[in-house]
């Protein structure tokens, strides 16, 4: 099975951080001892700009979950549908050649969700299976893939299609003004991606185009379940997010990944690139320290964090874009593609290109 | 060591409830445990110290406690300088 194309999609209102930053101030400083906090936390967190679904003036409007969620349905089938778009055309394929959509956001939800919504508008198959995820968290970019690649593992003569869209800006909550809000404010941004996974019997996999999926690993770290996520709360989703997530991710993901390359007759020295979430400066510094990589080995993740912030699940499908555009492996050469998230917890999926 | 370097240690020192002795102009901040935060609540401290306002988007590139002695050397050497500047002319 392979990975057959990859679409992104952003919304059309694009802003650099300290806009953003001022924006929200401007909201929020009557409510804080220290406005500048805001500012100089938005300042150093790597990212320079951010896509909104809205303009920024119209957020304050948006003061109830009913309005927020009603404009996160809306918003996430009409980018899902510019993602899915892009994909099947890189793919070269069509809506009725999948037999399976995993549609994953943490962002906001819907019955029917969001695939569904998107099935009536473009030709899938009406027999097409559909796995609507949430609560993942930025683990579902890595996760879906997983599960759109046993999918077409015991199907492989389907093609799977992943897609993640992630309004995080529809999430800002007006009443919380902790650092954790602010942090989470500063780093996270709007966009939407689709991938399209092909079975090993499919013709496109046949053409021996795209990175293949090798093998998949996933790891629940018990007993984390601070660390981050959402507390449901009247007026939304309010985030969880511990300063611990760098110390989680030291801790635990040299073994995650060393047991999981041993695994599959690997090490270490076998991979040539990773293809990592762009969690933010700690997480990237965390994962880089954990595995000893040079400074510029996560360079596509610390790009996509500063052109776009941190777009949850989309991240890693965004910087896998971005590989398979600009910096695809070598033949034969390996690549560890992976995310954490909510549980606490991680995913990783072993390509070769 | 100037008066500016101690005053940056004894901040820092008291930022992190730890002697100033054990902090030298080329000790880190991953050394002395100083995430991003502490970073930024030295930096109102620094700023009210010496009267001086740090760029938001400076903090990143601070990684030794002789980088923040340095960067505030620079800020007070310029304030000095605009308030010893002829006024302009209306």
């Amino acid at each position: 099975m392979r990975i057959a194309s990859v679409g992104t999609a952003y919304p059309p209102h694009r802003y650099s951080q300290p806009v953003i930053a001022e924006a929200l101030r401007g909201r929020w400083e009557h409510k804080m001892e220290e406005p500048r906090l805001l500012t100089r936390l938005f300042a150093n967190c790597g990212v320079d700009f951010r896509h909104t679904v809205f303009p920024l003036e119209n957020y304050p409007a948006l003061d109830t979950f009913e309005k927020t969620n009603n404009a996160w349905i809306k918003a996430a089938v009409d980018l899902g549908q510019q993602a899915i778009c892009r994909a099947l055309d890189h793919a070269e394929i069509s809506p009725e050649d999948i037999g399976a959509i995993f549609f994953a956001s943490v962002t906001g939800i819907s019955s029917p969700t969001v695939d569904a919504r998107l099935i009536n508008r473009l030709p899938f198959s009406v027999n097409v299976k559909r796995t609507p995820i949430f609560g993942l968290g930025c683990v579902a970019g890595a996760a879906g893939i997983s599960r759109a690649s046993d999918y077409v593992r015991a199907f492989p003569d389907q093609y799977a299609l992943l897609l993640s869209v992630e309004l995080c800006s529809l999430t800002w909550q007006d009443d919380d003004q902790s650092i954790a809000n602010l942090i989470s404010c500063g780093l996270f941004g709007d966009g939407a991606a689709a991938v399209v996974i092909a079975g090993s019997e499919t013709p496109f996999a046949k053409r021996n185009k795209g990175p293949r999926v090798l093998a998949t690993r996933s790891t629940f770290y018990r007993n984390t379940e601070r660390v981050m996520g959402w507390d449901i709360v009247n007026t939304g989703f309010r985030i969880v997010l511990s300063p611990d997530v760098p110390k989680v991710v030291e801790e635990n993901l040299l073994g995650n990944v060393e047991g999981f390359l041993a695994d599959n007759n690997l090490t270490r020295d076998d991979i040539s690139t990773y293809i990592f979430h762009s969690g933010g400066p700690k997480v990237l510094e965390a994962m880089q320290k954990s595995l000893g990589l040079p400074a510029d080995a996560l360079a596509p993740s610390w790009k996509s964090l500063r052109e776009v912030g941190n777009l949850s699940a989309a991240s890693v499908l965004a910087v896998l874009e971005d590989y398979l555009k600009v910096h695809p492996g070598k033949p034969g050469t390996y690549s560890i593609l992976a995310a954490m998230g909510p549980a606490f917890c991680s995913e990783l999926v072993l390509l070769q290109w | 060591m100037d008066d500016i370097a101690k005053r940056s240690i004894e901040i820092i020192a008291k930022a992190k409830n730890i002697p100033t002795d054990t902090i030298h102009l080329d000790t880190t901040f991953e050394e002395l445990n100083i995430d991003s935060l502490d970073k930024i609540n030295i930096s109102f401290e620094v700023e009210e110290a010496f009267s001086i306002e740090i760029p938001d988007e400076a903090l990143g590139s601070l990684k030794t406690v002789g980088d923040v002695v340095n960067g505030v050397k620079q800020l007070v050497e310029a304030k000095a300088a605009a308030g010893s500047a002829p006024a302009a002319t209306s």
